[in-house]
């Protein structure tokens, strides 16, 4: 079964090859708002050391990190399957003798394999590049950060099937999910880095799983956590959030799956 | 029904997309009391004129982001066929309601944000002031949103680098220019004259230094002018581009 699902990433994968052209362009447009965010945030910084935590280099490596994971992680917005259901493709999936969430859940893996190597990383490297910041790194940290990576990867993917899935119980979900996925986008530390948050609403953010698709791998590429304890700490939160959106991811699906195999549609 | 409730979902959807903008900037300013010389208010006004501008062209010239898509299904041939002018037909095609998120939270940043820039007694002459302003930055992005379906006649697929120009000038032009690199700064004001949509004739009406965009105070006073010229261009090259559609026989 494996196997199968190897096949699904590695089609996805080769797909997004296709789109190289818009894939140049779209690199383009992230690295542009890259340099708008690092402006804005190092006047906000002015002469002081840092804010919320971030001092200069960490204000060009999370601006750099939140460009590189648009495209990996869909932040502005994946609407695959609620294409599928308003096509009518995602009636046919239900009925294939894989698993929805495991065969979408491979698919999305390829893509954002794909968006990682060929557009994350670059984009990162440049701005470390032309900032000229040392990333320090250890084995350790590098191994903590692929972790976080992979967790904050189904995270987000999960989170995008939830609220596609309104899709099978509102006529016209575009609505609804749009504004789902902007606030997310404002409480993960996308719009602006958390730490900046007033207590009150960092607090509200901690309650939410957003805080643990942006905000944990970026507070490893930035050294905040103080020993391997607190590495193991932050993971673990990650960890829980994964597991829970995944079990709501699941159970939503099969809701929706109920609703429309039965009811027709 | 349902439609009417989708569609309101989306003005909401819009607005809150503005409206995180705006929170963004305000928690940002909690962890400083200017920005280079601008503080909250004086920034939200920025904010508000440019999202205000950046609306009402995508209110109006929603026809144009559909316009690729026109051409892709042919539909612009039976455009050209009609007596009526192709580029007034595009241009009504399509009227982009729920841009009106947009709009509102513009306008109620500014109506929040003047009072607390000027006087009282000035806040309404300074609004009839900015007025036009407002009308020539709208002419300003709907150049940009013209000159963006024209390009499609040659591409047909519309082009992502111009959403640089657009979303990525209205989040530029919500704050003061002089937080940006000069290069950034250069290329607004004397490339691309963005900057006249709210900046320069903002920061000359405050007394504030234009040092950041090295112009001479008195020329904020032509400030819609700049949109008003690149309108101008913009509908030049939608007719070039039209004319050039028609000799290659689709």
């Amino acid at each position: 079964m494996f196997s199968a699902y190897w096949k699904l990433a590695e089609i996805a994968f080769k797909r997004q090859i296709v789109y190289r052209a818009a894939n140049l362009a779209g690199m383009a447009t992230n690295i542009c708002w890259g340099f708008f965010r690092i402006y804005l945030l190092l006047a906000v910084l002015g002469s002081g050391k840092e804010i919320g935590g971030l001092d200069h280099d960490g204000i060009i490596i999370y601006a750099g990190f939140t460009q590189a994971i648009i495209a990996p992680l869909k932040i502005y917005g994946g609407w695959d399957l609620l294409r599928a259901i308003k096509s009518g493709e995602a009636i046919s999936d239900f009925c294939k003798p894989i698993d929805f969430y495991s065969m979408w859940y491979a698919r999305d893996c390829g893509q954002a394999a794909y968006q990682l190597i060929a557009r994350g990383l670059p984009i990162m490297l440049l701005f470390l590049v032309v900032f000229k910041i040392q990333l320090k790194l250890s084995a350790l940290k590098g191994l903590a950060f692929l972790i976080s990576m992979s967790m904050a990867l189904n995270i987000s993917f999960s989170w995008r099937m939830i609220y596609n899935a309104i899709g099978f119980w509102v006529l016209d979900a575009r609505g609804i999910a749009i504004m789902a996925n902007a606030i997310s986008e404002f409480l993960m530390g996308f719009t602006i880095p958390v730490s900046l948050f007033p207590e009150w609403l960092q607090q509200v953010v901690s309650l939410t799983p957003f805080s643990a698709i942006l905000d944990i791998p970026l507070a490893i590429l930035l050294d905040r956590p103080a020993g391997t304890e607190e590495v193991f700490l932050l993971l673990g939160r990650q960890l829980f959030w994964t597991i829970a959106m995944f079990i709501t991811a699941r159970l939503i699906l099969r809701a929706g799956a109920k609703k429309v195999v039965i009811q027709g549609g | 029904m349902q439609y009417r409730t989708s569609f309101l979902l989306e003005v909401l959807a819009n607005f809150c997309y503005a409206f995180i903008d705006l929170a963004a900037t305000i928690i940002l300013f909690t962890h400083t009391p200017a920005l280079k010389g601008w503080n909250l208010a004086e920034t939200a006004l920025l904010l508000g004129m440019t999202n205000t501008s950046f609306a009402l062209a995508e209110l109006i010239g929603g026809g144009f982001d559909l316009f690729p898509q026109m051409i892709r299904q042919g539909g612009f041939d039976q455009v050209l066929v009609r007596p009526l002018g192709h580029f007034f037909q595009v241009m009504t095609s399509e009227f982009v309601l729920r841009r009106f998120g947009r709009l509102t939270q513009g306008l109620m940043v500014i109506a929040v944000a003047l009072p607390r820039v000027f006087a009282w007694k000035t806040v309404f002459g300074m609004a009839a002031l900015l007025l036009p302003v407002i009308a020539g930055g709208a002419l300003f992005y709907l150049a940009i949103f013209i000159v963006q379906a024209t390009v499609a006649i040659w591409t047909v697929e519309s082009l992502e680098v111009f959403s640089i120009i657009t979303n990525g000038g209205n989040e530029v032009l919500s704050h003061p220019l002089d937080i940006f690199h000069p290069v950034l700064r250069r290329f607004f004001t004397y490339i691309l004259p963005m900057a006249f949509i709210n900046y320069i004739p903002v920061a000359a009406i405050m007394g504030k230094p234009l040092t950041a965009a090295g112009v001479p105070p008195w020329i904020a006073w032509f400030s819609p002018l700049f949109g008003v010229g690149a309108f101008l261009l913009a509908r030049r090259f939608w007719d070039y581009g039209v004319r050039h559609y028609q000799s290659t026989g689709s």
